[in-house]
Parts: C-alpha cells; structure tokens; sequence
C-alpha cells in the first residue's frame, strides 16, 4: 500500500455501455463514481487486465440487473381490470405448466410436430400452388388454350393462325403473347451444350414485366420470319458461358446450327417457362402464319385495365365462334378455354398430392390435439381438489375455464417457434431431396420456405388449435362440484363419468384418424416401391441411354436423318460390352411424348373421338435390346427400310382395343392423311410404361425408323456389365458420326426411372413419416389413458386382487379395456378409410388401387401398438402388492 | 406495537439489512462502504443494479434521505451520494426489533443452544 504503482483508467467501452444502462442521471453519476474509485482499488491490487475484467463484470451485473427489472414490471400485476387479470391467469399458468414439465414437454412436442407439419405443406401450398409466379401482374394474366376432347397428354394449345388472329382482335386483352418449346444445342465454346430455350412473341417479356439487366428484349421487327436471328440469354447461361462479361450483346452464338446474335440479358433468376436459358423470336412462315390444324403455341395475354376474366371469355368465345365459322374443318372439335394464370399453369398433379398432404398434416394435427385433450383432461382430474377448492373459495366457473384455456393458449404459444422452425426444417429436407432436373419444371420450389405469410397463418391455426385442444377439457373439468373432492378427502375414486367418457372418445378418435393415415401412407410407399422396381414392360437394367437432337439446319431431310441412324447404331454396336443397340423417337422414362392420330382399315373414323395413339419410331434392334417382347408376329428387320414396304407393329392394349384377338397382323393403319400413308401391321408387341402418371397401356405404335426418320434420337444399348461403363464408348461412337453433335440425358436406364419417380418418393417419404408419427402419437395417446385409467382404479384392482383375483385376471381386465376402445376406432376408422379411398387413390395419381392386404396390415399394426400400450400400465398395476393398491 | 399498524413502515429483510448497514456506515454512508458492509456484515452479496433500487425504495417510502457531496477527483469528478435514515426509518428499525424481542421471548433455549453466538 505504501507504493502505489501507475493506476490504469478502466476501459472506455464498458464505462459508456453502463451509462447507457442507467437511466437517472443521478444515479449514473453515482455509479460510474463508485467504479472509478473502486477501480483504483482493484487496479492496485492486480494487473491490469484483471481489472479490465472486473470492470467488465460489474457491467454486466448492470445488464442482468436491467434485464430483471424490466422483466419483473413487465411480469407485475398489470392492476385489477380484465387484462390485468387475463395476466395473472398467464403468470398462474406458466408457472402451473412448470410444475408439471413431462406433461409440458409432451404436449409442445405434439404441437410443434403437428403445427409444424401443416406449416410445412401450407408453405408447399402457397408456394406451388397459389403464387407459384413471382410476376407483378400475374393476377392480370390469363392463358388462352385450344382443348381437344379425347386426345391423350390433353395440352389445350393454340394453333398459330388463331393466335395471330386473337392479338390482333382481342380488346379486352392488352397484350397477347406465345411461347413455343424450343430444346436448342449451344455449339461453340469448349463442348456442345443442350439447354432448355423457348421461342416467344416479341411483347413476351413487356407482358410479364420484365425489363433486361443487359441490351434489349425482343422488338416487332424481331419476328418476322427471316429477320429472327436474335436470342435474348438468362442471366446464369450468361455467367456460365460468358463469364459475366458486359460486352456480349453483339456477339454471335451458334444455335441449332443457326448463327444467332445475343440482344439481351434477362434478369437473375427469371427462367420462364420451365428454366428457360435462351429466348429466341418465334417468328412464323407464311404457311405456317396460316396454319389452324397444328395446336402447339402458349398463349396468354394481359387484361386490360377494367376488364375481367367474364368479359375476355366472353369478347372471345365471340371471336373463337367466328373462326370456327370460317374454317370449320381444322377446328370443329376444339373448344376455347380462358384461364386464370396461376390455375392453367400450375401442374395438376401437385393438387391432389399437395391436397392429401395438408389433409395428412391436419389429420396429424387433430390426433395430436386429443391427445393433448386427454392429457389435460387427464391432468384437470388430477386437479379436482385444487379447483373444487377454488370454487369453494368463491371462484366462478366461467373464471376457471378462463384459467384452463389461458394454461392451452400459453402451451400453444410456445409452441409456435417450435412449430415454425420444425416446418422449415421439413421444407429444408424437402427441398434439398428433389431432383436438380425437376427443379425447373415446378415453378415457386426454389422460393420454398417459412415466411411471414405462412407464420401468421400458422398463428391463426394455433388459435384455432388451441380452442380445439383446451376448450374441450376446460369445460369438462371445470364441471366439478365444489365439495366433491373435499368431502372424498381430496382423493377421487373414479373420474366422473362424464370426463372418462370424453378421455375414451378422444382415444377412439385418435385411433379412427390414423388408420385412414396409416392406408394413406402404406400406399404411397406401395406405389412409390412399384414404379421404381415393379414391372415397366421393359427391363430397365443393364442399359444405358443418350439423347440426341438433330438441328434442322444440319441435318436438312429424312435422308440425313436415316443415314446419322444407321451409321451411329453400327458404330455403337462396335464399343466394347455392347450387347444390343436400338434407337427410339421416345424413350420410356424420358420427359417427351408423341402422338399421332391414325385411321384403322375397315373401321369407320369418328370425327368427334378421333383415335390418338402413342407414336414411335424404332431400328429394328430397339425392341430386343430394351427387352419389350413381341407376343405375336415379327419384329421390325434390316429389310424394313426406307422403300420397302411400310410395316408397323402396335402394343397389345391397342390390338385389343381395336381388332379381335389375333386378328390384327396383316391389318392397316394409316398415320395421318394420304393414300401412302397407310402401314400393316406386322407385330403385336407387350405394353411398356412409359411415364407412370399419364401413360401406362396407352395404344402404342412402332413404325421403323428407316422409314420415318424423327429428329429427337434416343440410343440404347444394353451390356452385362455396369451400363456406366458404356457412355465413354457411346460418346465416342456419336463423335465419329457427328463430332459436333452435342447429346444429353447420358445415364443408365435405370437412374432415368429413377428420377421420373422421384416425385413419388418424396410424397411416399413425407406420408411415411406423417404415417410413423400419427401411429407413435395414437400409441402414446392409448399408453396415456391407460396409465390413468389404471392409476385411478387402483383401488378397485386391490379390492379384486386381495379377493384372489390372478395377476392374469387384472392383466385381462385392464388390457381388455384399452383394446375394446382400440377396436371401436379401428371400425371407425376402416369406414373412414373406405369412404377416403377414392380422394387416397386420386392423390396416387391412379397409380395403386386401394388392397385389401394393406387394410389388414394397417389394422395389425394398430392393435399392436394399441396392445403393447395399454399392457405396460396394466402390467406395472399387477405387479403391485395388492394392500399397496388399496391405500 | 402500534407502530407495525402503518402499512408503509413494514421493512423487508433487504430493507431491513440496508437501514442498519446505513446506521453503521454513519457519516461514511454512500453507496459503496454500505455495499462493502452488507458484503461482510450482513452476508448478503448486492449487486450494484439492486442496491440503487432498494436505496431508491427506501427514499420513497421516506425512510431514509440521500444528499450529494462534492466532486472528487478519483472519481473522475463525480459526487458521492450519501444516505442518512430518517426518524421514519429509526421508528420502522425499532418497532421491527420489539416486534423480533417480543416473538423470541422464552425461545432462547432453541434460538442459543445449538448455535455458536457470533459477535
């Protein structure tokens, strides 16, 4: 103490944080006064970064010590009014709810995976289905299609001459516009690439309100047929394949084999339609301008301010009417449709699978909330005495069910930041397991998440939830009589009637929901199972496949196309390890369909149900190599060529639809119009699935591709070895034929199934798991129940054990109750599944018709868990030394 | 005992503490010997947040009444608040103590026996 060494100054950040802590002025100067003279204490005493320290520790004394004040007044009673009171029930509650953190910790489990659950698919809902389009003006937007009755893949698109028409006619639309599917391959650079572009009418991007980052979009001039060499890049083609650099308008770009000028770069993360990289003009030959008969344009169009959806329908079916009129023809049996964007746009699968998730999430949900039920009825039986005593005290009832829902409300507002945070993780999972090719084809998935519109809808379902969950018991248990439980000594002997009543119900009612879940799921797995590995007609394995898409401008003709076909399936039969080598215009699994309508000879056309077949064109190797055997007649041979014979061979759904059994070879089918259009058939071959949502058994023809050569290329080519092995080859083999010809889908067969049916495990996935927790919660609900249920008669099971009741016979007794209320929900629950089955077959997509094994199954399942449940709480009762039981 | 009657003179065990550390300090009583005395007197550990409040409770209720001095330079020139207990405050300490020696009358045995007096 005698020598004092140099005192530091306290450091300056903490000094100011704690003036900013303490309000009063006064009492500011004080404390920074009365740590500035302790800090020369302390400072003398220790080195200086201890003292540092403990400056820094009576800062934060300071901070807690603000904190506590500031949660204490906002916890202090807010005086004697309503809201004041409503407050105290809050604070009784939360502390109640302490008390008792098993029951708590369930009960925000439940909810959180419940709510969680219906946060997760109302956010796929509101993504996907109702603002799936991020564009400004999309409630303005309608889509203008052409339907056809009876043709299969119904695309409703509009035919070039009419579009042309509408836009230049239609006044209740201010802009009209089109897209066209155009897969385009991108030479130059270091490798031939394929992307996804559209073809589109010059006011495209006006019409969705999208302005370029870079140059310009398309103009009027753009479109017109011959001055169309101009592509307008998506922002990521931009940075892939240009680096990002600013001076690519101007340059050129070889698409398709056409040379194309880059005019504008479109803004991040705009890729309509379908992850559109490139947009060319869709510019229209004067034949072609003319054309009513071809339907393969988008349309849609922008209202005018002021007029409606009624008024465009109505301005148009005017017009379509007129039209019709004109070329009756082409157009007799189409119909205008005028649509809602969002509504025409969206995928009408997602409906009933997003439909039959959010009815499984609110039926996970309401299992959870009678659960929670029973358990605070269970709790509130518990509780008689408290409340009697409270009621006895001068409490009314409206105060003590006011009380019971405050303590739900509080456990329910809990549990919306555990339910949110569960949804985004579901959602997070949910997005991370979708293919990265699907991606573009489902508009809004990238944007999938919890925002605020989703939480404040969540808040309102929790409210909701609540009432559903809390009112329920609050009315029951306040029912007690002030002087019951007293006058028992605070003990009851049974639940009153009425409660045990509402407490088995709720149980029964759990175990009716989630049995029609439980189908629900076991079928989606069941479907999901067979679309990957059960039987396509074809044998996926062992081969592998590639894509090709032959540009017109390269190869001009039929002929060009013939000889790339010959001379690629030669050199692919030559790679090492392959066995067989076809090639196909359509390929099952693949993401394109053709169609053809064609006339039978010797049966009458009907104009109004045109016949509409599935249409491909094969090499005579194609068959045998993807294993689709021929049950009767030939296949296709090298002396089917271009000038032989025209043969075909159809698939026996279409041999049976159209000619008597065995009589279809030797029989005519014209593809078409004219006389040279006509082909015999020579073969009935086994029906394949090509895509496992619209077209399984469709009537399929094969023609051969000697003879009508397409320009979409798909090789095959089987091995005993890992298919994976053959692409070096395959790749190879295409290069000697074409070394500029970029091909793309590069896989084995069996990856390319996969990924179709990807969509349906993830819907088989999400069930599973909503199917695995209904059945843990209706478990716990029975386990629940029963433990009460034993707990309150243990009375009664001592009576009857200490008059030489067996183990076995309280066991019976016991078990025997909870199974009862088990197979009371169980027949419920089939007829609920039944009346279901059609809404669960839907949103199957048709794949999996409802199977009387699986209701077996389902029902099995339930009993057990319904059996291991109730025998757990019955066992530990018997167990029990029967004058323990009768205390 | 009439004293205890006035509803603004019922102390608290804090209350209670502080007054007395107060009346030890004497003409020392500012913010930081009285926390050191009920640190090492009183057995209770304060923080400095809680023991503005309870000063601040105490003046309100007119128990004790609070006075600035003059600045100080080690402390970077800012005053000591000093406190003194008010007749109210002597009046609700001596009605606390006869309240306590009434209610320990004839307890001594249990009170003294089994623990070591402290001074």
């Amino acid at each position: 103490m005698t020598q004092r060494p140099p005192v530091s100054s306290p450091p300056q950040l903490a000094r100011r944080i704690i003036g900013r802590l303490i309000s009063d002025d006064r009492w500011r100067d004080v404390a920074l006064g009365d740590l500035d003279e302790e800090f020369r204490d302390v400072a003398a005493r220790r080195p200086a970064w201890r003292a540092g320290l403990w400056y820094w520790a009576q800062a934060g004394s300071f901070a807690t010590h603000g904190v506590r004040q500031s949660l204490s007044s906002f916890l202090a009673p807010a005086g004697d009014g309503p809201i004041g009171s409503v407050w105290r029930d809050i604070r009784l509650s939360a502390r109640s709810l302490a008390r008792q953190p098993l029951v708590t910790t369930v009960v925000l489990i439940t909810l959180a995976l419940g709510l969680g659950a219906n946060a997760a698919t109302f956010g796929l809902v509101d993504r996907l289905l109702l603002r799936p389009f991020p564009f400004s003006n999309v409630d303005r937007l309608v889509v203008l299609s052409e339907r056809a009755p009876n043709s299969i893949g119904d695309q409703g698109t509009v035919a070039p001459a009419n579009f042309l028409e509408w836009r230049q006619q239609v006044s209740t639309l201010g802009r009209v516009t089109s897209t066209l599917w155009w897969d385009v391959n991108l030479a130059g650079g270091d490798r031939p690439e394929r992307v996804q572009g559209h073809l589109v009418s010059s006011n495209f991007f006006e019409t969705l309100g999208v302005a370029p980052i870079l140059g310009r979009t398309l103009q009027a001039s753009d479109e017109v047929w011959g001055q169309h060499h101009q592509v307008v890049i998506s922002e990521a083609l931009w940075q892939r394949r240009f680096g990002g650099s600013p001076d690519v308008i101007g340059r050129t770009i070889r698409v398709d084999g056409e040379t194309r000028t880059i005019i504008g770069v479109a803004p991040r993360a705009f890729a309509f339609p379908f992850g559109t990289d490139v947009w060319g003009p869709l510019a229209f030959t004067p034949e072609q301008a003319a054309n009513r008969g071809a339907h393969y344009l988008t349309v849609f169009g922008e209202l005018e301010p002021g007029a409606d959806i009624e008024r465009a329908r109505a301005e148009l079916s005017t017009i379509y009417a007129r039209q019709k009129e004109a070329h009756p023809e082409p157009m007799r049996t189409r119909e205008l449709i005028v649509l809602p964007f969002t509504t025409a746009m969206v995928d009408i699968g997602l409906v009933p699978i997003l439909g039959l998730w959010q009815s499984a999430a609110l039926f996970l949900l309401l299992i959870g909330c009678f659960n929670i039920a029973g358990l605070l009825v269970a709790r509130g039986s518990d509780r008689q005495g408290e409340l009697g005593i409270r009621l006895a005290l001068g409490a009314s009832r409206g105060q003590i069910v006011r009380q019971l829902l405050v303590e739900s409300a509080v456990l329910a507002a809990a549990a919306v930041p555990l339910a949110l945070a569960t949804g985004w993780l579901a959602l997070r999972v949910l997005r991370d397991s979708m293919p990265a090719k699907i991606i573009p084809f489902v508009s809004g998935w990238t944007e999938l998440g919890i925002d605020l519109r989703v939480a404040l809808v969540m808040i309102a379902a929790t409210g909701i939830t609540c009432l559903v969950f809390g009112l329920w018991p609050a009315i029951s248990v306040s029912g007690v009589t002030p002087t019951a439980p007293l006058r028992e000594g605070g003990r009851t002997m049974t639940a009153s009637a009425g409660r045990s009543r509402l407490r088995r119900g709720l149980v029964v009612a759990e175990i009716a929901l989630a049995l029609p879940l439980l189908v629900a799921s076991g079928l989606a797995a069941l479907a999901a199972h067979r679309l990957a590995n059960g039987p396509q007609g074809y044998e996926p394995s062992g081969v592998f496949q590639m894509r090709m898409i032959l540009p017109a401008a390269t190869y001009k003709d039929a002929d060009a196309r013939r000889q790339f076909g010959r001379r690629l399936i030669v050199r692919a039969e030559s790679v090492t390890g392959v066995e067989g080598v076809g090639i196909t215009s359509v390929i099952p699994a693949g993401v394109s369909n053709q169609t053809r309508r064609i006339s039978i000879d010797g049966v009458p056309e009907n104009p109004d149900a045109p016949v509409e077949v599935n249409y491909r064109a094969i090499s005579s190797g194609y068959l045998q190599t993807m294993g689709i055997p021929i049950h009767s007649g030939r296949s296709f041979a090298a002396a089917d060529r271009d000038g032989s014979q025209r043969v075909a061979i159809i698939s026996q759904s279409l041999a049976e639809k159209y000619f008597a059994t065995g009589a279809a070879l030797g029989r005519r089918i014209r593809v078409g119009e004219g006389e040279d259009a006509w082909t015999t058939v020579i073969g009935v071959s086994r029906d394949t699935v090509d895509d496992w949502f619209i077209s399984r058994r469709v009537p399929t023809m094969y023609v051969p591709f000697d003879q009508a050569p397409t320009n979409t290329v798909n090789l095959v080519a089987r091995t005993d070895r890992n298919p994976v092995e053959l692409a070096a080859g395959l790749r190879h083999a295409l290069a000697s034929v074409d070394v500029a010809q970029p091909a793309f889908a590069e896989m084995p067969l069996r990856d390319s199934l996969h990924e179709r049916t990807a969509s349906l495990r993830l819907v088989a996935g999400f069930m599973g798991a909503v199917g695995a927790l209904a059945l843990l919660l209706a478990g716990v609900g029975v386990y629940a129940l029963m433990a009460h249920y034993v707990g309150q008669r243990r009375h009664e099971l001592g009576v009857r054990m200490a008059l030489g009741a067996s183990t076995g016979d309280v066991l019976k007794l016991a078990v025997g109750h909870g199974m009862k209320l088990a197979a009371i929900g169980i027949v419920l629950g089939l007829g609920g599944a039944a009346a279901l089955s059609r809404l669960i077959e839907n949103a199957m997509l048709g794949v999996i018709a409802l199977e009387y094994p699986l209701f077996v199954a389902v029902t099995g399942l339930l009993l057990i868990v319904a059996f291991a449940a109730s025998l757990v709480p019955a066992a530990r009762a018997s167990r029990l030394d029967p004058t323990v039981l009768r205390r | 005992m009439q004293a205890m009657s006035g509803r603004s003179l019922y102390l608290g065990e804090l209350e209670h503490l502080l007054l007395l550390a107060i009346l030890k300090c004497d003409e020392h009583a500012y913010t930081v010997p009285i926390r050191a005395m009920l640190a090492e007197q009183g057995g209770r550990r304060l923080s400095r947040g809680a023991l503005f409040t309870s000063l601040d409770r105490l003046e309100t209720k007119g128990l004790v009444r609070s006075r600035m001095g003059d600045p100080l330079a080690e402390r970077g020139g800012r005053a000591r608040r000093y406190f003194e207990v008010t007749a109210a405050g002597l009046k609700a300490l001596q009605a606390a103590r006869s309240a306590l020696a009434t209610l320990s009358e004839g307890l001594d045995a249990v009170l003294e026996s089994p623990l070591e007096s402290k001074t």
